[in-house]
């Protein structure tokens, strides 16, 4: 049950009038509604890991309570260490034990071992990475004391099993979703409609743009030892939209979503193809993952390391980005994808402007403006060359694609797969005029005479219907 | 509570006429087309004697016109470029729904070694659906195979388009291509798409690649055709390369015994010689009037029209 489909809509509609008929009535029965539909939502696609995730909260809600309660620091100390083992453990298991049977076996037989790779049948349960994340960030907040640990474990479920966010994204954090649970709902007609718009433009990015673009990024990359170097770049181009309209595409339905229901959650993506350096795009791109990481991996080993300086901010960003990359895929081209991503942050560690926080001038002078746009420029190549990685089967794939686009034919205009650029242009265009606002449909528009704002919507889900044919997964529901 | 819903009714019910404006874009979208074969399947136009099914190889390779005269009946080639059995057998399941003339004979032309294997450039043509969403058999195939949904597609016009209908403008063959009135597509064109010399060696066929679904596909065109009385024969086409017998065996095996089976005279010269071949796997035109010279005496000899 994906959000762009019939089932989908079939299960939210109805679900939302009784949701707001119990929502005015009883704070508690609000809460019960919304953790019956989240099951439902989650059992609709796998009953089975309904069990793990009842499981996984059950095991952070009471050991939360007993980390906050407990003065006796040791066995405080061995609750939270075996939860957090719990967690990491169930996720290796799930994610990376082929993995790290297929990298082993292929080190033994580089070594002269000659041995036979066995795939286990392990399946991924839907949105692992996702909620054990936040039930992870919950008991380090606990045992930091950031915040209380929550008493009532109907609102601490519904803080991990939150249905927008649950699959994908974004990972909110307790101190952002339980004050909202613990709060009465109160419906919005503002909030409400901006929901919609998101959900819109949400639906626009991933049916119209994703979904569109992977019917070329698929067939190039696939055939990439026989196309065009022209047609490469163009595919590493559209790979880079791609990835960017399919999941923003969903944090913004998710957001939607939530806002529907009377929930502000984390913004996810903000534009990021429009920054300016490495620092300010990972500021932008999976925001929630961003500072989750930040939070929990980088800044506790830059404080660990504080005293070797620089190295600490290095040693910090490399485990970051690679953590970062193994959390996208249990792949070495994930792997070298986080490495790249970490590498790029060298130049401003060395200068010492990773941590310094720019102020922007009001007004930009004409060169001034000119050199942000080189600067973006030159970052989205760095970002699209790198997203090779992120699309290739192997590394020697990625590689081999990179080495091919070293040719002076990537100057010739593409003449195939030309029909996606309109999208492309559309997208990147509204983005562009919104870039300072919410989302991309949260002001686009709105001031202009209803009969005309209306039919621009009407557009918009024109061409939802015309370009939704088979259902497409959403890219990053494999994390 | 009550304004959001009203304004959606509101929103919905200006959505739904607005949808309709879009009747006129769905109605004229096959008159933009240049290959109306389908289209005349769907209109059930057909009065033909021979009817021959295959993909790109076929429609370039087998000149109808040549195969109807030489024969004195006539024929018409309803291959289609790209197109798998899958699509063949829709093909064929319309042409018999929809009242066309039963023809006497059918060709059944197929691709070696693809013909029940995962091939990327061979598969249903979608595409070849969408400029004829105006009839309810193509809306009906593209929600049976999930490219639409069956309560939106009756709800809205705009569900039941593709993005090829967004393209207003009247499509043009290339000038490297071209459709005769008999269905052929005869090619003078000539790549360089050729291995450095003719291999006469055993071609393999792997039965472990053989697609189910593109098996039973085979064989519901063949048990159409029996339920409907019509004679069928299976082609092999020739290729820049020895028959491959393993192949052939393996579709004599599943098709059955009682059908006609012709693959070409590997003692023809020109069959061996590039310049009759536009690549590898497609006879030029002056090996496809080669080619339908033999399959016509085949036919005559084996009373396949008696």
């Amino acid at each position: 049950m994906i959000f762009n489909s019939i089932p989908f809509a079939l299960f939210f509609i109805p679900f939302y009038f009784i949701y707001w008929f119990v929502a005015g009535k009883s704070l508690s029965g609000r809460n019960v509604l919304l953790l019956l539909g989240s099951y439902f939502f989650y059992a609709y696609w796998e009953w089975q890991f309904l069990f793990l995730l009842i499981g996984i909260t059950s095991i952070t809600f009471f050991s939360g309570n007993y980390i906050a309660k407990t003065i006796n620091e040791k066995s405080k100390s061995t609750v939270f260490s075996l939860n957090i083992l719990l967690s990491i453990g169930l996720l290796v298991y799930f994610k990376y034990t082929n993995f790290f049977i297929a990298s082993f076996v292929q080190l033994l037989n580089s070594i002269g071992f000659k041995s036979e790779s066995t795939i286990l049948n392990i399946v991924l349960p839907l949105g692992i990475s996702f909620y054990l994340f936040r039930t992870i960030s919950y008991l380090l907040d606990v045992k930091n004391g950031k915040i209380k640990a929550c008493s009532d474990f109907l609102i601490f479920a519904n803080h991990v099993a939150f249905f927008p966010s649950l699959i994908s994204g974004p990972i909110d954090r307790a101190k952002t979703l339980i004050p909202q649970l613990e709060k009465e709902s109160q419906f919005n007609y503002q909030q409400a409609t901006d929901g919609l718009r998101q959900i819109l433009w949400g639906l626009f990015k991933k049916i119209v743009v994703a979904d569109n673009l992977a019917l070329a990024t698929t067939p190039i990359f696939d055939g990439y030892l026989s196309m065009q170097p022209n047609i490469l770049l163009l595919g590493a181009f559209y790979f880079s939209i791609q990835i960017y309209a399919d999941f923003s595409g969903y944090s913004d339905m998710a957001i939607g979503l939530a806002r529907l229901l009377g929930f502000n959650i984390t913004k996810n993506f903000d534009f990021p193809y429009f920054s300016q350096s490495i620092t300010e795009f990972w500021r932008k791109w999976h925001i929630s993952l961003t500072s989750w990481l930040t939070d929990y991996i980088f800044t506790p080993i830059s404080i660990q390391l504080r005293d070797y300086a620089k190295l600490s901010l290095l040693v910090g960003i490399l485990t970051t980005f690679l953590v970062s990359g193994l959390w996208h895929g249990a792949n070495w081209t994930f792997v070298v994808w986080g490495a790249l991503h970490g590498i790029y942050y060298l130049p401003s560690i060395i200068k010492g402007t990773m941590l310094a926080k720019k102020k922007k001038p009001k007004e930009l002078s004409f060169i001034q403006k000119l050199n942000g746009y080189k600067n973006m420029l030159g970052l989205f190549a760095l970002i699209m060359l790198t997203n090779i990685f992120f699309k290739a089967q192997t590394v020697h794939q990625a590689a081999t694609y990179i080495m091919r686009l070293c040719s002076f034919e990537t100057m010739h205009f593409p003449t195939l797969y030309k029909s996606q650029f309109p999208a492309v242009i559309l997208l990147l265009g509204i983005e562009w005029s919104q870039k300072n606002n919410e989302h991309g449909l949260h002001g686009f528009a709105f001031k202009w005479p209803l009969i005309f704002r209306w039919l621009f919507y009407f557009i918009l889900i024109a061409l939802i219907f015309i370009y939704n044919n088979k259902e497409q997964q959403f890219i990053y529901f494999k994390f | 509570m009550n304004r959001l819903i009203l304004k959606l009714l509101l929103f919905v019910i200006c959505f739904w006429a607005f949808d309709k404006l879009f009747i006129p874009i769905r109605n004229n979208a096959p008159n933009l087309e240049v290959d109306k074969k389908l289209e005349h399947v769907l209109q059930g136009k057909f009065n033909q004697d021979i009817i021959i099914f295959g993909s790109s190889n076929t429609v370039m390779g087998i000149y109808a016109k040549q195969l109807g005269d030489s024969l004195k009946h006539t024929a018409y080639n309803l291959a289609s470029p790209g197109s798998d059995i899958d699509y063949q057998e829709f093909v064929l399941q319309q042409f018999i729904a929809n009242h066309n003339k039963k023809p006497k004979l059918i060709i059944l032309s197929v691709d070696e070694p693809s013909e029940f294997y995962f091939d990327k450039i061979v598969n249903f043509r979608v595409d070849r659906l969408y400029p004829l969403v105006k009839y309810t058999q193509v809306r009906d195939e593209l929600i049976a195979r999930g490219e639409k949904n069956k309560y939106l597609t009756s709800l809205f016009i705009l569900h039941q388009l593709g993005k090829s209908n967004l393209d207003l403008r009247k499509r043009h063959f290339s000038t490297i291509d071209t459709l005769l009135s008999c269905g052929s597509m005869p090619t003078r064109l000539k790549t360089n798409n050729f291995p450095t010399g003719f291999f006469n060696g055993n071609n393999p066929y792997n039965i472990a690649r053989e697609l189910s679904l593109k098996k039973e596909k085979f064989i519901s065109f063949l048990h159409l055709c029996a339920q409907e009385k019509i004679k069928v024969m299976i082609v092999f086409m020739p290729r820049f390369h020895s028959r491959n017998y393993n192949f052939e065996n393996r579709i004599k095996k599943i098709a059955g015994i009682d059908i006609a089976y012709y693959g070409h005279n590997e003692n023809t010269p020109q069959y061996k010689q590039k310049q009759f071949y536009k690549d590898a796997v497609h006879l030029n035109f002056d090996g496809a009037k080669i080619y339908t010279n033999e399959l016509a005496n085949f036919i005559k000899n084996e009373h396949l029209l008696d």
